[in-house]
C-alpha cells in the first residue's frame, strides 16, 4: 500500500507472501535461465511461465498490457535485427539486401523474448515487494544501510520532487514561458528556467535532509534494529528448492542439445 | 469597467468534491484586495483561474472586459501577473537584471524596451544596487522583491501576490508590504493571498474571505474584524483579543472584537460614558 | 509574576544547556554568524528564541544540537555543554537520545513512506526493539493529534500534519531536550496553533527542556519561561516575558519582532487615564481578564445573573 514512486501493487497472493529475497532469487534465476536457450519455442515457454507467475500475483491488467507491449516491441525489433547476422535453417525470402532465414527470424524472436523475460521478471519483483521492506531485504543480504536508506529516500521523495517541478513550471509559465511551442532544441533551452530552480531546491533539500538524518541518529551504531521483519517460511524453502530444480533441469536439457535453434548456436 | 470580473465560478478536481461553489468577484482598477481563508478553502484555486493555470468547470472570467477562459497561461502573463509564494520557485538567472528580463522577453517585448523596463522596475522596487548580483546570495526578503519585480516588468494589469509575508520576519514583512503599497499608490491593482490578519488590517482596503469553496465575506477589513467569530470559524484560530473577549464573556456583554484597537477604543468609550 | 519561574517542575540546580562564549563562522564567509554567545538553560525550562532573519538563530539551534560544527563545518570557538558534558567533537548522531531537533521544512524531515516507518527510523538507529517501538506509537501519536495514523502514507499528509509527524518522530525517542527551529513559519494559522498546542501540552506534562525559535510572539510570551532575542549574531535580550516585553531593543524603534497583541493592549490601556493606580502586567487572555475585571467593573454593567461571587 505505501506507494511513493514504487511500482508496488498490494494483493494477498502466495507470491506476495514470499520473502523478498526469495523473489530476488527467482528473478535472478530467470535472468540466468533465459540464456540457456536460443530456440524461440523454449524462450516462449519461459515467458509463459513468467506471465503465469504475474497472473498468480494478480498483477493489474494495465501492468500486464505494458509488459505485453514491451514483449511485443522487443520481439519485433529483434526479429528485424538478427536475420541480418544469423543465416540458418531454411531460406525464406530476400528483402532489403538480407536473406531472411527461419533460423535468423527464430533466433531474433528468441533474443527478444530473452530481454523481455529479464525485464518482466524484474518488474514482477518490484510489483510484488513493498517498498517498506525492499531496502530491508537488500540490507539483510549485505548491502550497507546507507544504500538501503538511499533507495527508500528516492522512493519517498519522488512524488515531492514531482510536485516541486510542477509548481516551478506553473510559476515560470505565469511569467510567459511557453513550454509547448518550438523545436526540440528550443524546448530544451526553455527548460533551463525549470531545471535550475529545481536543482537548487533539491540541493537545499539534501542539505536539510542530511541534518535530519544526523539528528535522527543515522550511523549512531554499526548496526540497527528494524520495525519490520522478514519472515522466512517453509513456502520460501520450497520455492527456492523448486527454482534450483528448474535451473538444473534447464542445464541438463541444454547439455543434451535441446532448445537450440536449427543449425546450432 | 472593472479590471477583474469573475462570475459563478464552479470547479472540482477530477473525481473530487467541489472546490469552488459559485464564486463571483469583481475588482476595480487600483483596488488593494486581500484574499483570505484556510488552506483548502478555495482562495488559491480561484487565483489560479485568473491566469489560466486552472480552468473553471462553469462560469465566466473577464479581465478588462475580455473573456479569458480557455486562454493559455503564457499568454495571460501580461494580463495577470502571478507572483508565486516561494521566490526560489522562480529565480534561476545569474543576475538580478537577467531575472527581470525573463518575463518581458517571453512576452516578445523588444530588447531595448526590455532594458528600459528593467531599469525602471529596479528603481521602483529599490534594487538598483543589486542589478548585477547573483540572486541566490541575497537575503530572502530581497529575493521576494526580485520575484515581485520580475512580474512587474511584464506590466500586467493586475498583480496577484501569493502569501508575500509567510515565513518572513517582521522587517522583511514590512519591507515587502511597503513595496506592495507603493505599487498600489502608483496605480497597480493588487490582489494578495494571505493568512496574516495584521497586514490585512494595515494594508488592504478590501478583504474577501473564502470558506468551503465560497465567499463568506467581501468588504472592508474593519468590518471583518467586528465579526471575530466568523474570523475564528474561517481561519480556525481566534485572535488573542477575541480570546480575551470570550474570557470576559462569563461576566460582561462585550461586543465581538478581534483587534487591539477595537478593544482599547471600546474601553475608552465605556470610560467616557461612565465618567 | 516577577522573576521566579512559572512552573514548579524546573530543577533549578541542573543546567541542561550551557554555552560559553560561542562564536561561529561559516567557511569562506565575511564574518562570524554567532559572536560570543553565552547562555544557560535549566532543566525543564521553556526558552523562546526570536530575532530577525539572518541573526543566527538557526545557527544557534544547530550549535546546541551539535550539528554545528560537525555536520555543518566552520570555525567554532567556545564550548557547548549538555547536562554538564562538553559536546565538541561528539558525533551528533550519538546525541540523539538526549536532544531532538525539529526544523522549519517539514518535508525534509520525513524519511519514512508511512507514519510508523518515519517514527521508527530514529528508534531503529538507536537499536530499540521493534515491540518497544510499536508500544510507543499510540501515546506519541496522541500527543500530536495523529491517533490511528500509523499506516498513512506520508506524502499524502497536509503541511501541518507533516510537521506534527516530524515532532512525533523526535518525541518518540524520548529526548531530554527538544529544539524547534521555526517549526510553524510555513504553516497556516490552524497548523501553527496545532503545533503550539502540542508544545504547550508537552510543557505541562513532562520533564523536557524546550528551546523554540519562533516569530509568533503572542505564543512565546504566553508560554515560555524565558525569552532570548538574537540580532546580528549576539544575544541582545535574555529575560522573563514581563521584562522581555518592556525591552526597547526588541520592541522599540527598529523593533526586532511584532509586539504581541495583549501586551499592545496593555500599553494602550496604560496610556489612558483609567481610574486605577497601576495596571498589572498580563500576557495571557486569562490574566488579562482578571486584570481588566476591576477596570470593567467601574466602567460597565456586568451581566446581572453572572456577577455573583465577585
Amino acid at each position: 500500500m505505501p506507494v511513493g514512486a514504487s511500482l508496488y501493487q498490494e494483493a494477498d497472493t502466495f507470491v506476495h507472501r514470499l520473502d523478498p529475497r526469495t523473489k530476488l532469487f527467482w528473478m535472478l534465476s530467470i535472468n540466468a535461465g533465459v540464456f540457456y536457450f536460443t530456440h524461440p519455442a523454449y524462450q516462449a515457454v519461459i515467458m509463459l511461465y513468467v506471465m503465469t507467475i504475474a497472473a498468480i500475483a494478480q498483477i493489474r491488467a494495465r501492468a500486464f498490457i505494458v509488459i505485453a507491449s514491451f514483449v511485443a516491441f522487443a520481439s519485433i525489433t529483434s526479429m528485424i535485427f538478427w536475420p541480418r547476422h544469423v543465416h540458418q535453417g531454411k531460406e525464406l525470402f530476400t528483402f532489403m539486401g538480407t536473406d531472411w532465414t527461419t533460423g535468423g527470424i527464430g533466433f531474433g524472436l528468441a533474443m527478444g523474448l530473452r530481454v523481455a523475460g529479464m525485464v518482466a521478471a524484474g518488474a514482477i519483483w518490484f510489483m510484488t515487494t513493498s517498498p517498506q521492506i525492499l531496502p530491508l531485504s537488500l540490507t539483510k543480504l549485505g548491502l550497507p544501510h546507507k544504500f538501503g536508506i538511499g533507495l527508500s529516500l528516492m522512493i519517498r521523495f519522488v512524488p515531492y520532487i514531482n510536485w516541486e517541478a510542477r509548481t516551478i513550471i506553473e510559476a515560470q509559465t505565469s511569467r510567459g514561458l511557453d513550454l509547448q511551442q518550438g523545436s526540440i532544441i528550443a524546448k530544451l533551452r526553455k527548460y533551463v528556467p525549470v531545471f535550475s530552480p529545481l536543482f537548487s531546491r533539491m540541493f537545499l533539500l539534501i542539505q536539510t535532509l542530511s541534518i535530519s538524518l544526523e539528528s535522527k541518529g543515522f550511523g549512531c551504531y554499526n548496526t540497527r534494529t528494524s520495525l519490520h521483519e522478514l519472515s522466512w517460511h517453509r513456502l520460501d524453502r520450497i520455492s527456492i528448492a523448486a527454482i534450483i530444480l528448474f535451473l538444473i533441469i534447464g542445464l541438463i536439457m541444454r547439455a543434451l542439445g535441446y532448445g537450440v535453434i536449427e543449425g546450432g548456436i | 469597467m472593472p479590471v477583474v470580473e469573475a462570475r459563478n465560478i464552479r470547479f472540482s478536481y477530477e473525481d473530487g468534491p467541489e472546490v469552488l461553489t459559485d464564486v463571483s468577484l469583481t475588482v476595480d482598477e487600483g483596488e488593494f484586495v486581500a484574499l483570505l481563508g484556510a488552506n483548502g478553502a478555495g482562495k488559491t484555486t480561484f487565483a489560479k483561474m485568473l491566469n489560466g493555470i486552472l480552468q473553471p468547470d462553469s462560469g465566466t472570467i473577464r479581465i478588462e472586459g475580455e473573456d479569458i477562459i480557455g486562454k493559455k497561461t503564457a499568454e495571460l502573463a501580461s494580463w495577470v501577473g502571478y507572483c508565486y509564494q516561494n521566490p526560489d520557485h522562480q529565480i534561476f538567472a545569474d543576475s538580478v537584471s537577467k531575472e527581470l528580463k525573463f518575463g518581458p522577453l517571453n512576452l516578445g517585448v523588444p530588447k531595448d524596451e526590455v532594458e528600459r523596463r528593467v531599469l525602471e522596475v529596479l528603481d521602483l522596487v529599490g534594487l538598483s544596487e543589486h542589478a548585477n548580483e547573483y540572486p541566490f546570495l541575497l537575503s530572502k526578503g530581497i529575493r521576494q522583491k526580485i520575484a515581485v519585480a520580475s512580474i512587474l516588468a511584464m506590466r500586467p494589469k493586475i498583480m496577484l501576490i501569493d502569501e508575500p509575508t509567510t515565513g518572513m520576519d517582521l522587517r522583511g514583512s514590512q519591507s515587502i508590504m511597503q513595496l506592495i503599497r507603493k505599487l498600489n499608490e502608483v496605480g497597480h491593482t493588487i490582489l494578495i493571498i494571505t493568512h496574516d490578519l495584521k497586514i490585512v488590517a494595515e494594508y488592504a482596503q478590501r478583504a474577501v474571505v473564502f470558506k468551503d469553496g465560497g465567499v463568506v465575506f467581501d468588504g472592508q477589513p474593519t468590518a471583518l474584524f467586528t465579526q471575530a467569530a466568523l474570523l475564528e470559524n474561517v481561519l480556525g484560530v481566534a485572535t488573542p483579543v477575541y480570546r480575551l473577549v470570550r474570557e470576559c464573556d462569563a461576566f460582561w456583554d462585550l461586543p465581538e472584537m478581534a483587534t487591539v484597537d477595537q478593544f482599547a477604543d471600546w474601553v475608552n468609550r465605556s470610560y467616557k460614558r461612565g465618567a | 509574576m516577577g522573576s521566579s519561574p512559572r512552573f514548579s517542575n524546573i530543577d533549578m540546580t541542573e543546567l541542561a544547556i550551557k554555552m560559553d562564549s560561542v562564536s561561529f563562522a561559516y567557511p569562506n564567509s565575511d564574518g562570524p554568524v554567532l559572536q560570543d554567545i553565552s547562555l544557560e538553560v535549566r532543566r525543564g525550562e521553556f526558552v523562546g528564541i526570536c530575532g530577525p532573519s539572518g541573526a543566527g538563530k538557526t545557527t544557534l539551534a544547530l550549535a546546541i544540537r551539535g550539528i554545528i560544527p560537525y555536520t555543518v563545518p566552520g570555525k567554532m570557538k567556545g564550548t557547548v555543554k549538555i547536562f554538564g558534558e562538553d559536546i565538541s567533537g561528539q558525533v551528533p548522531a550519538k546525541l540523539t537520545q538526549v536532544m531532538g531537533l525539529v526544523q522549519q521544512d517539514a518535508e525534509a524531515q520525513i524519511v519514512g513512506l508511512t507514519v510508523e516507518d518515519d517514527m521508527a527510523y530514529g528508534m531503529e538507529n538507536l537499536l530499540i526493539d521493534p515491540n518497544e517501538m510499536r508500544s510507543r506509537f499510540p501515546e506519541t501519536l496522541k500527543l500530536v493529534g495523529l491517533e490511528g495514523y500509523e499506516q498513512r502514507e506520508t506524502h499524502a499528509l497536509s503541511g501541518g500534519q507533516k510537521q506534527r509527524l516530524a515532532i512525533a518522530s523526535s518525541l518518540v525517542i524520548r529526548p531530554k531536550i527538544l529544539i524547534l527551529d521555526e517549526p510553524t513559519s510555513e504553516l497556516d494559522p490552524i497548523g501553527k496553533w496545532e503545533v503550539f498546542r502540542i508544545i504547550s501540552d508537552l510543557r505541562e506534562r513532562r520533564d523536557m527542556t524546550i528551546i523554540m525559535v519562533e516569530h509568533e510572539m503572542d505564543y512565546l510570551v504566553e508560554y515560555s519561561d524565558r525569552l532570548i532575542a538574537v540580532d546580528e549574531g549576539k544575544i541582545v535580550e535574555n529575560a522573563n516575558p514581563e521584562q522581555f516585553l518592556r525591552s526597547p531593543r526588541v520592541f522599540g524603534e527598529n523593533a526586532l519582532e511584532r509586539t504581541p497583541d495583549l501586551f499592545g493592549l496593555h500599553l494602550r490601556l496604560a496610556e489612558m487615564n483609567l481610574p486605577i493606580e497601576e495596571l498589572p502586567f498580563f500576557s495571557t487572555p486569562n490574566d488579562a481578564q482578571e486584570v481588566l475585571h476591576s477596570i470593567l467593573y467601574k466602567l460597565h454593567r456586568p451581566k446581572d445573573t453572572k456577577d455573583a461571587g465577585r
